[in-house]
């Protein structure tokens, strides 16, 4: 039981991830109740900014403690994505969001699906080429001259 | 009279050429993403948001409502061939589908899906027409009081009826309505739990959230999974796929039975396609002469199943354009789109929308019989679908994610945010949290916020008001009774139970 990665092998100490989400969105709950208690409760007849916020993050609270219990009395296993391709897209997409306003939106997704690809192992080059230019010429005909959006091809 | 001149009024609508063609867009890409396994209805839903902003909101309707019941064709096709479940519905299609398969009958075995499918879909449309009005009329004299109970009924349905645990779903619904919460108060104008963000003002974005839950989370999982299937793309021809007359009279009894169970099913809050497949297979099992051969390739076991998905995301139509209340979290980034146009369903959606409702659901027909002709003389095509590698057609959703999240406020941050809630949901995931009720909090949550404050001040500030108005204790004791039957409780009722025993004993 535990975590288990693709290839079998077991993360050390990630059997606690399943009670260490319970406890995040307890401490979650927590925060949020007490943010909601200083928009203010209102009076019942008129309430206030805060009250609905505050039944939910008690109800956050209460519901994530019941979790917490769950997770200390029954581990569950689970198929986890190796780290390496996970941290390449969430690259690529950060690359997308800091190339495409100074740069303009070519070089933003030739950037994003490089790493995108990448991040399924070694690049072919010459489908992923054909891939890559078919995509550039496919948004650029849809998305600036279809459907007209404020983004450039090249430059800022 | 009345209600046939609508339901002429709504083909008026539903077969003019635009909507048509936007029609088969909407099934084509339903179809498309319900065979790709891995990829579901919602995340290409979520993708095409931002495109309908352009559009009208009965074409963009009838585009997305495509998408949802294209896939739940669609994903049979993987389901049948290679024994994974193009969604999560599906997957009770494999039990008997894939045994079909081995034993070379995939054709016949599609086909009968695609059939069933039909009969399902369009007998279920049937019901939405007749019943929607109806139910309408009913709600109309709902106050606040009975719109709160009502919501608070689809949420708990939603997280406690689903396939999965309980209480995690509640707490997804709750982590929903406060996500909800972040943005402006509408009623005193105040900035809540947006941290000194500015971009936080208008709220959580609802594409970028879903986008990310769905569209980014399921990139991220993608690498847990199998390696490429390969699979032998000419293996299934017309020819191959017509079904004995033995074989279609088999298929007959099961297919009334699981459009019956998925219509009844679809038009609960919270129950989706999923359950009414699920339901629709233990009920043929239950009421079949011969129970063993389920499992080996049995006829009725897909009939019935492909039926009641079907029928169930037709009738899920009912309670999210009457009530306001989406029975899933399809139907409620469909109210989504529906309010980003400016229209909020409710049970005066079909009175003062009537063009939309009706134009909606003609074009459920329309679809319909497109995907009879999309799933029956194209299956090769889509057979060969399944074979584009995960590193071609990932990065081309990645960049698809990016552009459709960005183009709605021009914000770079609702990129990030998106970002952040794809790693969450993928957590979430990994750990049995299901994502689609968190959807649901955060859809009804404003609502819900609504009514409250309209009940309470109506109620001269008793929260009795609540108990008061009949309709609404109902709701409300649905709910207490849906909670208190997914509480892990069952230990504690044996350990009461041994104790009382035990006492009786002594005595």
């Amino acid at each position: 039981m535990g975590i288990k990665m693709r290839n079998g092998k077991q993360i050390r100490g990630a059997q606690y991830a399943d009670i260490a989400i319970a406890l995040v969105l307890l401490a979650v709950g927590v925060g949020f109740t007490i943010v909601a208690y200083d928009h203010g409760l209102g009076s019942v007849r008129r309430i206030g900014a805060g009250a609905m916020p505050f039944l939910i993050g008690c109800a956050l609270c209460l519901c994530s403690l019941i979790c917490l219990v769950g997770a200390l009395r029954n581990r569950i296993e689970v198929d986890v994505s190796p780290p390496f391709p996970v941290a390449l897209v969430l690259i690529a997409v950060v690359a997308w969001a800091l190339l495409v306003e100074p740069f303009g939106l070519v070089p933003a997704t030739i950037v994003l699906m490089l790493i995108g690809t990448f991040a399924y192992g070694p690049i072919r080059w010459i489908s992923t080429s054909i891939v890559i230019a078919a995509m550039c010429v496919g948004c650029v005909a849809l998305f600036i001259y279809g459907f007209r959006l404020p983004f450039t091809i090249f430059g800022g | 009279m009345d209600l046939f001149n609508q339901i002429l009024g709504g083909f008026a609508t539903a077969t003019t050429p635009h909507n048509i063609l936007f029609c088969f867009i909407g099934v084509t890409i339903g179809t498309f993403v319900g065979v790709l396994p891995g990829l579901g209805p919602l995340a290409a839903i979520a993708l095409c948001l931002p495109i309908t902003f352009y559009l009208d909101p009965t074409t963009a309707m009838i585009m997305l409502a495509g998408i949802f019941y294209g896939a739940q064709y669609g994903s049979s096709t993987a389901s049948i061939l290679l024994n994974i479940p193009g969604t999560a519905s599906a997957a009770v299609t494999c039990l008997d589908g894939y045994p079909l398969t081995q034993k070379g009958q995939a054709g016949v075995a599609l086909m009968i899906t695609t059939l069933t499918s039909f009969a399902g879909g369009t007998m279920a449309i049937v019901l939405v027409m007749g019943l929607a009005p109806v139910i309408s009329a009913f709600a109309m004299n709902f106050s606040s009081a009975e719109y709160f109970s009502v919501m608070l009924l689809g949420l708990v349905a939603a997280s406690t009826l689903s396939i999965g645990s309980p209480i995690k779903g509640m707490t997804m619904v709750v982590a929903g309505l406060a996500l909800s919460m972040i943005g402006t108060d509408k009623y005193t104008g105040e900035f809540r739990f947006t941290g000194g963000i500015l971009d936080l003002a208008e709220g959580v974005s609802l594409v970028a959230l879903s986008i990310g839950l769905f569209g980014v989370a399921e990139i991220l999982s993608s690498f847990a999974g199998k390696g490429p299937v390969l699979l032998n793309a000419s293996s299934v021809r017309l020819r191959d796929m017509l079904p004995t007359r033995t074989q279609l009279k088999q298929a007959i009894l099961p297919t009334f039975r699981g459009m019956g169970i998925g219509s009844v099913i679809g038009a609960m809050p919270g129950a989706g396609p999923a359950l009414a497949s699920y339901l629709a297979y233990v009920a043929e099992t239950q009421v079949s002469k011969n129970p063993e051969k389920f499992g080996k390739g049995a006829i009725e076991g897909i009939a019935a199943p492909e039926a009641a998905n079907n029928a169930s995301v037709q009738t899920a139509f009912i309670p999210t354009l009457t009530l306001g209340v989406p029975g899933d979290v399809v139907m409620a980034v469909l109210i989504g789109a529906l309010m980003i146009h400016g229209i909020t369903p409710g049970p005066d959606f079909i009175s003062s929308h009537g063009d939309i409702f009706w134009g909606l659901a003609a074009s459920f027909w329309i679809g319909n019989v497109l995907l009879l002709v999309l799933n029956i003389p194209l299956i090769g095509i889509w057979v060969r679908m399944l074979a584009i590698p995960p590193r071609i057609l990932y990065p081309i959703m990645l960049v698809f994610v990016c552009i459709g999240v960005y183009s709605i406020r021009n914000s770079i941050f609702d990129v990030y945010i998106m970002l952040v809630f794809g790693v969450v949901g993928y957590v979430l995931a990994l750990f049995r949290y299901p994502a689609p009720p968190l959807l649901l909090g955060f859809v009804l949550g404003p609502l819900m916020e609504q009514h409250l404050r309209r009940a309470l001040l109506l109620g001269r500030g008793d929260p009795m008001t609540f108990l008061y108005h009949p309709i609404s204790a109902i709701f409300l004791a649905i709910c207490l009774v849906l909670i208190l039957r997914s509480l892990p409780l069952g230990p504690i009722v044996q350990k009461l139970r041994a104790r009382q025993t035990h006492r009786v004993d002594i005595e």
